[in-house]
């Protein structure tokens, strides 16, 4: 979001003395049935799980617990590993779009250390290995643009409304959600501030913490006896536990209450997301280490990225509003369409526009939204000393195309689809791999070649140009 | 919880312009008496290290120093270039037990022994556990604060020793939390400058480096993570600065004749002539948040940092918002900032607002 968009937005939510939304489509596409949520609590420092709530957002849920993390015994988790399992497998199977829930980030941070922990450690059983195998994979799916199959709630909020607080503030889920939905009778800045007195970060609140903590402490030194301490913390935990889960599912709730519409773009990044998930559910692989797994990692992520942007520009009228205002998006009116052949290239329009910032030159590629017609620019011509500017377009793509627009109808160009080229770069990478060309798989460069001390930079030059 | 020490400066270091902040961690008073004294009740909130965190923190320490610190050893061994079993260590925790002033008196000046030990070519131990530096803020030798590196470890191609700062924070895939990995090379940084004015007396200050040795825990138990050294520069002309910024409000607290300040109450009197720049940081580092940020209800700093910085000094929040309904401008600034936050707004329907009330 732009620096101006945002503080304007965040003025408008302070006048208002509540959110205002900042996008008209949902960046996530409607939750599949069931949706699967987690809300952990975690030892503060240590960073190990003291508990886990999970199950369907929709309805109560399963709780597995311990009193004592730091006992290294991770039997306790065994019944959330084979939920999970269960939940990912079957969506898989199915061919369906998983969706798990997590509070905020530092929630899906318990969750990357679950998969740290997990994924390859010999001391537990095959069962908490593949948990860990499918934690690390969740945690790693967030790390692509538009993914789908987490759902960070305060970030996904964040990410679609404006408060009249800071940043800062927003990262407070509980805050977050006051000035979404602000009580009755209060303040909306005294109700985000008395939101966060109580920790939203997956872990307990100040005082169960340090009774919990008083409560194995004494046991250690002998002065309780172990199951009243048990019982005890173990109440104290659940219900700091099913206070994270309330959280989330009230986070959950806000995000579908706003009432966002549900872009046509949103299935291509879900068929993304589901792919990358659905090929490695039953394959534990670490993070990429080598030059040829990184290189594809970094396009993985590259296509993402791509695809993110261009799917929210072309959903979301306000995204795209910002990007005109950018230049990024061409909004202009059709002048004339040459088509001797109607149906067959060659077809060229000519197109107005009074666009301030204009980020188009002769050879770039442009979209008609909406419609699979895309053109390249030959030729830019300014008009009425700089008023208008008038741009000849030559389609490549969609001569045949309903869509195709008609003289005097005003139409959005944005930047193309981006081009899927993974596989044909994995096909480089595999030639690289099997030349073993230690400039890119070796660890060490190779020497350079002494240059000719008295060359002057023409000479060098020179023999480079032959 | 009283600003005194590392802790104090980092903060000062996140807000360097408010001369409250600066004021609490010259006098020694603590925050949660500040904030009762100008607000009328206890802090409602958590404040100070939770106890979960300092066990972990201590035992993760203890694991590092028992068996004559042999996992220390064991860490530091590669990066100081020698074999574990031949880095001699002093325990100065050991030595002298207990947190008492007297004790870390004794430890200071075992510690400056050691130091005078090491500009006089004398056998100093390789690794020193809890030594006890002093650091003079505000050129004041009164206002001198203990400094404790968790370990000094002798770099024997420099003669010199360097901080070395440990946590229990866990490090992923190489990677340390980033809020994690500035707040201890902060801390570092001020046991460098600490470091820096014990060794100048002795002639001995420019072989030190602006570096610092750092030990994290891996995601697994009490193992330590590999040991790293860093490079501190900017940490270090930051930290300067807060000692810069300490000097400043020394003289202007001596100026309100407010220097003698030893409790909440006359500090929370004195406040009001004590600037306050209530920013973004404030929220997570500062107990007194809440009520700066009421005296700021109008500014564009309660909006973040980015809005202070585009709205200016002279821009608040109803003007702003004035602008943005088509107010004229009156200046430059206002000139421009007007239609581009009209601009920006046109861009959504804000009358369609997420269900809710206005406060
Ligand atoms: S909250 Fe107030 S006193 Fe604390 S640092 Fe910020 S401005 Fe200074």
């Amino acid at each position: 979001m732009s620096t101006i968009f945002d503080l304007a937005a965040r003025l408008l939510a302070y006048q208002a003395g509540r959110a205002i939304p900042t996008r008209r489509s949902s960046a996530l596409m409607a939750d599949p049935i069931p949706a699967f949520a987690i809300a952990p609590i975690r030892m503060v420092a240590e960073q190990v799980v003291y508990a886990l709530a999970y199950g369907d957002p929709d309805d109560k849920p399963e709780i597995v617990l311990t009193w004592n993390p730091l006992d290294r015994d991770a039997g306790f988790l065994e019944p959330f590993a084979a939920a999970l399992d269960r939940y990912l497998s079957d969506c898989v199977t199915a061919g369906e779009m998983p969706r798990v829930w997590l509070a905020h980030t530092a929630a899906l941070e318990v969750i990357e250390l679950l998969g740290h922990r997990y994924r390859t450690n010999r001391s537990v059983g095959p069962e908490l290995q593949r948990m860990g195998a499918q934690c690390r994979l969740l945690a790693e799916e967030t790390t692509f643009a538009g993914q789908q199959i987490v759902a960070v709630a305060g970030s996904l909020l964040a990410g679609h409304v404006a408060t009249g607080q800071s940043p800062s503030e927003d990262l407070h889920l509980g805050a977050l959600l006051a000035w979404i939905d602000p009580p009755a009778g209060t303040a909306v800045v005294d109700a985000a501030a008395q939101a966060a007195l109580a920790p939203a970060a997956a872990m307990l609140a100040r005082a169960a913490d340090d009774r919990v903590e008083q409560l194995r402490a004494r046991v250690a030194s002998g002065r309780l006896r172990e199951p009243a301490a048990r019982v005890e913390a173990e109440a104290i935990i659940r219900a700091e536990l099913l206070r994270e889960w309330n959280l989330l599912v009230q986070a959950r709730r806000a995000f579908w209450t706003l009432g966002l519409t549900q872009g046509p773009e949103l299935t291509k990044l879900s068929a993304e997301s589901f792919k990358r998930v659905a090929w490695q559910i039953d394959r534990n692989y670490g993070s990429p280490a080598r030059p040829r797994s990184l290189a594809q990692r970094l396009d993985e992520l590259t296509y993402a990225q791509e695809l993110a942007a261009y799917a929210d520009v072309a959903d979301d009228p306000i995204v795209r509003a910002t990007a005109l205002s950018a230049g990024r998006v061409l909004d202009a009116t059709i002048i004339n369409r040459d088509q001797p052949r109607r149906g067959f290239q060659p077809c060229t329009l000519t197109l107005e526009t009074c666009q301030q910032v204009l980020r188009v030159r002769a050879g770039t590629q442009l979209q008609l939204r909406g419609a699979r017609v895309v053109g390249r620019i030959t030729e830019v011509r300014e008009l009425n000393a700089g008023q208008s500017v008038q741009l000849t377009l030559v389609i490549t793509t969609g001569v045949r195309n309903p869509h195709l627009p008609a003289p005097g109808q005003r139409t959005d160009w944005m930047e193309p689809e981006p081009a899927d080229l993974r596989y044909q770069k994995r096909q480089v990478y595999e030639r690289m791999a099997a030349s073993a060309d230690t400039r890119v798989m070796g660890d060490t460069l190779p020497l350079a070649r002494p240059q000719p001390a008295d060359d002057d930079l023409a000479t060098i030059a020179r023999r480079l140009r032959r | 919880m009283s600003l005194s020490g590392a802790r104090g400066l980092i903060r000062v270091a996140h807000n360097p312009t408010c001369e409250l902040q600066a004021a609490m961690m010259l006098t020694r008073v603590r925050e949660q008496d500040v904030y009762l004294a100008l607000a009328g009740t206890a802090y409602p909130g958590e404040y100070g290290e939770r106890v979960s965190a300092r066990r972990r923190g201590a035992q993760f320490e203890k694991n590092l120093y028992q068996d004559g610190a042999a996992v220390l050893r064991g860490t530091l061994a590669p990066l100081l270039g020698v074999a574990a079993d031949d880095l001699t260590v002093r325990d100065l925790s050991e030595e002298v037990r207990g947190s008492s002033t007297a004790a870390m008196e004794e430890r200071a000046r075992r510690t400056d022994r050691i130091l005078m030990d090491l500009a006089a070519d004398r056998i100093v131990p390789d690794l020193l556990i809890q030594p006890q530096l002093q650091l003079t803020l505000a050129g004041n030798l009164a206002s001198a604060i203990f400094i404790a590196p968790d370990v000094l470890a002798l770099d024997r191609q420099r003669h010199v020793y360097l901080p070395v700062e440990i946590k229990s924070f866990i490090v992923r895939d190489g990677v340390v939390a980033q809020g994690d990995r500035d707040g201890a090379r902060r801390q570092a940084a001020i046991q460098l400058l600490a470091l820096a004015q014990e060794l100048i007396p002795l002639g001995i200050a420019d072989r030190l480096p602006e570096a610092a040795i750092f030990i994290f825990a891996s995601p697994f138990g009490m193992r330590p993570h590999p040991a790293f050294a860093e490079q501190l520069s900017a940490e270090l002309f930051e930290m300067r600065r807060v000692l810069d910024t300490m000097a400043q409000v020394r003289t202007h607290l001596q100026a309100l004749g407010a220097d003698a300040i030893a409790d909440a109450e006359a500090l929370a009197l004195a406040a009001p002539r004590l600037a306050t720049t209530y920013q973004e940081s404030c929220v997570a580092g500062c107990l007194l948040a809440q009520i700066c940020r009421q005296h700021a209800a109008a500014q564009p700093t309660i909006l973040g940092d980015r809005a202070a910085q585009t709205l200016g000094e002279t821009i608040d929040l109803p003007r702003a918002l004035a602008l943005l309904h088509g107010a004229p401008a009156t200046d430059e600034r206002e000139a421009w900032l007007g239609p581009a936050l009209r601009e920006a707004a046109a861009r959504f329907d804000w009358s369609t607002v997420v269900q809710g009330r206005a406060a």
